[in-house]
């Protein structure tokens, strides 16, 4: 039982209690008010009855190149969709909200006929990178490091404007690069590991 | 004009030498990017981008007076290149004057007109200063330079701000011209067939729609060119416009199409059932025509939604309860159309009880039905929970259940009337459930899940909350700080224990534990303007300034940089043209920089600096001057500000019928601007004393008004306590755990606040004109501290003997005495006045040496000899011996000042959970120890303090 809305500035001063959860990322206002006030039909709210925020999500447009790509004769934008949050109050988890509000920003942006969606997530938090497979997006890249305590992972969706799913091309490449990556990661966590260790020896 | 020409023939050249400079602003290296923009104007001298960018420099060095001269010199040349431009816009914005960016660009465009580039900056730059109409005349030259649809949007949208938000906006006729002329302006593009993009299409509609043209807005909305522009416009704007045109069947077949689509969404619900009670009222006799009445059909409709449904949703269920309650409110027969109410609710209960929102829903029900059948109702619950009093949860989804029955049952004030000792046996059951839940079905829990058993916990604090405020007693609030503590080891991620934990520190005043639970919640960007209210508005009482410092510091950081950045994104929203999001923004801003938590803060924190200054008096003096505080200026917007505290953050069950959240809202906002008047307004009191004697402004004054200001504020600050008094606030009530905390006002009025100062504010007078009545007046000023004395010493001494029956409740019970107003408030008094005694004697000193003569022979002809200066130094002095010989007497009882003794009785209170007694042990003796620490670290914060007035005052 929803209300799905556009997502106001003035909700920024509501949503502790959902933005408490430590795989939220509380972002900055020059994060995070370009991308609202650039396209504000991207970020919805989902508010309770009794006006409780349950979510929200935080779509955007990224621009990938000036020219708009002209293939097989249909125009396909050359933007392409990305979500930088997607967050549901625990108190209103398992209510199917999160998948509501990713369909939402699908729709949104098979409006503007954009290629594909992406999204980064934790590689910890296992339960979204479920969400999103069941959604059908798919690993596209292994991000080392890139979040101060965690490793994350590039996922993709291709849209309906993408219709040989072009956007996942070189998914296998992504998956060899990683793969050296990781080895080369786990590499220099053996090799600092082991001055760490040394270095306090000495001490 | 020759030179400008050079300029644009080497621009690559000098580009590539201006850039160390730029590099060096870049990382901060302020001074290399002066020395760099020297070595570079020695060869070009006249290189204006130059000499601005060593202005720049100059500014981030902190070298203002150079920096104006230098910037004020190049903007007398009119630049017109860019790079110039830019980085003299840029100093402004640093220097928040932005109306000299305004006539910057009004130059360049002058000599260069229809320049798009410098059109569109002069734009912004009124943009900056909200000069609509001024941002009007420069869009219709943009779009005449460049016929861009954007810049003919920019000219639309600035009729309609100066219809609106404009200075003439309060005039109704004139709103109507502006409004009707943007209109206008816009269906003329239409007619030319121009209008291209979404937002000009919403843009059009939200014009109509403020002129109230509704039926004009709905055609547009449903006509064809806003189908193709628009595609993407919300639902609801037609709901809203149906509504407005009272075409309540349309709205009715719309909504009710859109159920069949959509069968989870409230607003639709909403929406739908206000519209079946519309049409009831416009045709009331169907009944009797034997058709059906609306709200029958919306009964049925509602009813084959929920038969027709595999998937259980929530949507249609609470919408029937909704129909229901709405039905009774109007006096109709709710019962006999849609059925019993508490049955509906209960097989709600048994669909989704083991959703934790399900408490959330159920209580949106509870207000509407009396207070004997909400309790009915919650025994009913919890019966149906299958849970018994000697029964576990035999799963997750039945603890959940269980979990929300309980809750309810507080929510209908079920736990209120519990005899003590069933209370003390609930709370034991809660622990119990506590504990099995989490041993049963929290063993795989990762780090960022909160523990599903947590609940009870959290319950589980807050009886033991009404248990001590029943009691007087303060052990029982203690254990409920120890079990919660022991779930924060268990889920380590659950910010609502944190908060809770946070609270209750707060409540023993111990600062050392709420401290910790504020670093543990980990609060950030925005939060810090909506949740800083959990912790800062206490820490001017917990007598820890270097920590209090820090945390005001991140707060001031957040605010500070919004605020720069404020205008920037209001550019923004022109560039991308987003019409719809750029009143919301600025409403949004507004909120922002008139936050109380920003205001209070800032306030908070030069008072923090000035009670903690610790240096010589020269030391002293200039960090006082840094701080630039103008006595005579109230740069506060008292009407304006803005309460933008997250009250609704911690969840909380309390009885529905004894919380009223919006009044207690309002009611501690209230104070807490009033104390804000109280602690702003002796600031600049206590600034207008120092500034008397070693201010800049007060040389400026002709002579004989440099007191007038002080005088004033004297009057105000007198005026002010007069008004509290008259005010009569009432301390806020703590029913509940969640409460917010009292506001300090009280504290303020109880203290001789007034009296101290108003007293200080007459020696200070008496002594810069050496009146007669000085010594009465000192006298007067030592008694005050005597007094402030004897209240210190005496509260220190109570506490001490409360120690012995109950160290922490009484310590709660005399906060306001011992906590908090000896720790600070005190010292704030005789801090400020050592400092202020000192920096007296400092000038008095000097002058008595060197102006003696001259003074006392300016003096005599007014009337009665003065006394001396020398006499007055010498009183002075006296008042500082005084001082030292109290604060060393304070400092004496400090020193005797025991830490609050714990509640015995806790050793075993987890005896009954599944616990290792090491675990137990340990856990105890970490809360143990986190109020020794807050003692003792509070203790040596406040003999520093003093060690340093005595110091000050030895001089």
């Amino acid at each position: 039982m929803t209300t799905l809305r556009l997502f106001q500035l003035e909700d920024m001063f509501k949503f502790n209690h959902i933005v408490f959860d430590p795989l939220v990322e509380v972002y900055s206002l020059p994060f995070v008010l370009p991308k609202i006030l650039q396209y504000p039909d991207l970020v919805l709210a989902a508010v309770a009855p009794g006006d409780r925020l349950m979510g929200f999500i935080l779509g955007t447009r990224i621009v990938d190149s000036k020219e708009p790509i002209i293939g097989d004769g249909k125009r396909q934008s050359a933007n392409h969709g990305h979500i930088s949050a997607l967050a549901v109050a625990p108190e209103f988890r398992r209510l199917g909200l999160g998948t509501r509000l990713m369909e939402s920003m699908r729709q949104l942006l098979d409006r503007y006929r954009d290629p594909y969606l992406d999204l980064f997530v934790r590689q910890k938090n296992l339960s979204a990178i479920s969400l999103y497979e069941t959604l059908g997006y798919v690993k596209y890249r292994w991000l080392p490091q890139y979040y101060a305590n965690d490793h994350g992972y590039d996922m993709r969706l291709p849209l309906a404007s993408d219709v040989e799913r072009r956007s996942l091309n070189g998914i296998m490449r992504n998956k060899l690069y990683s793969f050296g990556n990781m080895i080369f990661y786990l590499l220099m966590l053996y090799v600092v590991g082991i001055r760490d260790i040394l270095k306090g020896v000495t001490l | 004009m020759a030179q400008q020409q050079q300029q644009g023939m080497d621009s690559a050249l000098f580009e590539r030498r201006l850039r160390p400079v730029y590099d060096n602003l870049e990382v901060g290296n302020n001074r290399k990017a002066l020395q760099e923009s020297e070595k570079l104007l020695r060869k070009h001298p006249t290189l204006l981008c130059a000499r601005a960018l060593k202005g720049l420099s100059l500014l981030r060095l902190g070298r203002y007076d150079e920096s104006h001269g230098c910037l004020q010199a190049v903007a007398e040349e009119k630049p017109t290149d860019d790079s110039t431009l830019q980085v003299l816009s840029f100093c402004y914005r640093e220097m928040e004057q932005l109306d000299k960016i305004v006539e910057l660009y009004q130059h360049a465009v002058k000599q260069n007109p229809g320049n798009e580039e410098l059109l569109a900056h002069l734009f912004i730059s009124h943009v900056r200063v909200e000069d609509y109409k001024a941002q009007q005349a420069v869009a219709l030259q943009l779009y005449k330079a460049q016929p861009k649809n954007a810049y003919y949007f920019w000219s639309v949208i600035s009729v309609v701000f100066q219809g609106i938000r404009g200075p003439e906006s309060a005039l109704p006729e004139k709103r109507k011209i502006y409004l009707g002329l943007a209109q206008r302006m816009v269906e003329k593009h239409i007619k030319e067939g121009k209008l291209e993009t979404e937002q000009e299409a919403f843009l059009y509609l939200h014009i109509l729609k403020l002129q109230n043209k509704y039926q004009e807005a709905w055609e547009f909305l449903t006509g064809e060119l806003c189908a193709k522009l628009y595609p993407g416009a919300p639902v609801s704007m037609k709901f809203e416009l149906l509504k407005e045109l009272g075409n309540w069947r349309e709205l009715n077949e719309l909504l009710q199409q859109l159920l069949d689509a959509d069968r989870d969404r409230w607003d639709y619900y909403k929406e739908y059932i206000q519209s079946s009670f519309e049409l009831l009222k416009l045709s009331p006799k169907e009944e009797k025509n034997g058709e059906k009445d609306s709200l029958a059909r919306c009964q049925e409709f509602l009813q084959g939604i929920i038969e027709s449904s595999e998937r259980k949703k929530r949507g249609p269920y609470l919408a029937r309860l909704e129909l229901h309650q709405r039905m009774r409110a109007n006096k109709l027969p709710a019962e006999e159309l849609i059925g019993d109410f508490d049955e509906m609710v209960i097989e709600y209960f048994n669909l989704f009880g083991d959703k934790s929102c399900c408490t959330h829903d159920i209580a949106l029900f509870l207000p509407t039905i009396s207070m004997k059948q909400r309790q009915a109702l919650a025994s009913k619950l919890l019966l149906e929970s299958g849970v018994s009093s000697t029964s576990l949860p035999q799963n997750k989804e039945q603890m959940q259940k269980h979990l929300c029955a309980l809750q309810i049952s507080r929510m209908c004030g079920s736990h209120m009337e519990l005899p003590t000792d069933h209370l003390i046996a609930f709370y034991t059951a809660l622990k119990l459930h506590y504990e099995h839940g989490r041993s049963t079905f929290g063993k795989k829990l990762l780090a960022t899940e909160m523990g599903p058993s947590d609940a009870y916990a959290l319950l589980a604090a807050n009886v033991m909350y009404d248990l001590s405020r029943r009691e007087h007693k303060s052990d029982h609030l203690f254990e409920a700080l120890c079990l919660l503590q022991y779930v924060l080891r268990n889920s380590t991620s659950n910010f609502h224990v944190k908060l809770l934990s946070l609270k209750i520190y707060h409540l023993f005043g111990c600062q050392v534990g709420a401290q910790e639970m504020y670093e543990y919640l980990d609060i950030k960007q925005i939060q810090l303007d909506s949740m800083g209210y959990v912790h800062c508005q206490l820490l001017p009482l917990g007598g820890r300034f270097s920590g209090t410092r820090t945390v005001y510091d991140a707060t001031l950081k957040f605010f500070t940089n919004s605020y720069k950045e404020r205008l920037e994104y209001i550019a923004l929203t022109y560039r991308f043209c987003t019409f719809s999001k750029m009143e919301e923004f600025m409403n949004f801003k507004e909120r922002l920089t008139n936050s109380l938590q920003y205001v209070a803060c800032s306030v908070e924190a030069q008072i923090c600096d000035l009670v903690s200054c610790y240096g010589n008096v020269t030391q002293n003096l200039s960090a006082y001057s840094a701080m630039s505080i103008e006595p005579a200026e109230d740069r506060i917007a008292w009407h304006e500000l803005s309460d933008n505290r997250d009250l609704d953050a911690i969840i909380r069950w309390d009885p529905l019928h004894q919380v009223n959240a919006a009044e207690e809202r309002k009611e501690s906002f209230d104070q807490e601007v009033e104390v804000l008047q109280v602690r702003s307004l002796m600031l600049r009191l206590f600034a207008s004393f120092i500034d008397l004697y070693h201010g800049t402004g007060v040389k400026d004054v002709p002579a004989g008004t440099e007191t007038a200001t002080l005088e004033l504020l004297r009057e105000s600050w007198t005026g002010l306590f007069q008004r509290l008094r008259l005010m009569n606030y009432k301390p806020l009530p703590q029913p509940f755990l969640v409460n917010l905390l009292p506001t300090r006002l009280h504290l303020l009025l109880e203290l001789p606040y007034e009296r101290f100062f108003d007293d200080l504010a007459q020696l200070v007078l008496d002594l810069h004109s050496g009146s007669g009545k000085l010594a009465e007046q000192c006298k007067r000023v030592g008694d005050n501290v005597i007094i402030v004395m004897d209240v210190c010493v005496k509260t220190i001494a109570e506490c001490n003997e409360g120690n012995g029956k109950d160290g922490l409740w009484s310590r709660r019970e005399q906060q306001q005495n011992v906590a908090a107003s000896l720790e600070a408030s005190y010292n704030d008094i005789l801090s400020l006045y050592a400092l202020l005694l000192s920096v007296l004697n400092d000038k008095l000193q000097v002058s008595s040496k060197t102006k003696t003569k001259k003074r006392t022979a300016d003096n005599k002809e007014n009337g009665p000899q003065p006394i001396s200066e020398k006499e007055r130094s010498q009183m002075v002095q006296e008042l500082m011996r005084q001082l030292k010989h109290k604060l060393e007497a304070c400092d004496a009882a400090i020193r005797t000042w025991k830490a609050p003794v714990l509640p015995r009785d806790l050793s075993s209170f987890m005896s009954d959970m599944s616990l290792k007694p090491e675990v137990e042990a340990t856990l105890i003796g970490d809360v143990s120890a986190t109020f020794k620490d807050s003692h003792e670290l509070m203790v040596t914060e406040l003999r520093n303090l003093l060690k340093d007035k005595i110091r000050m005052a030895a001089k």
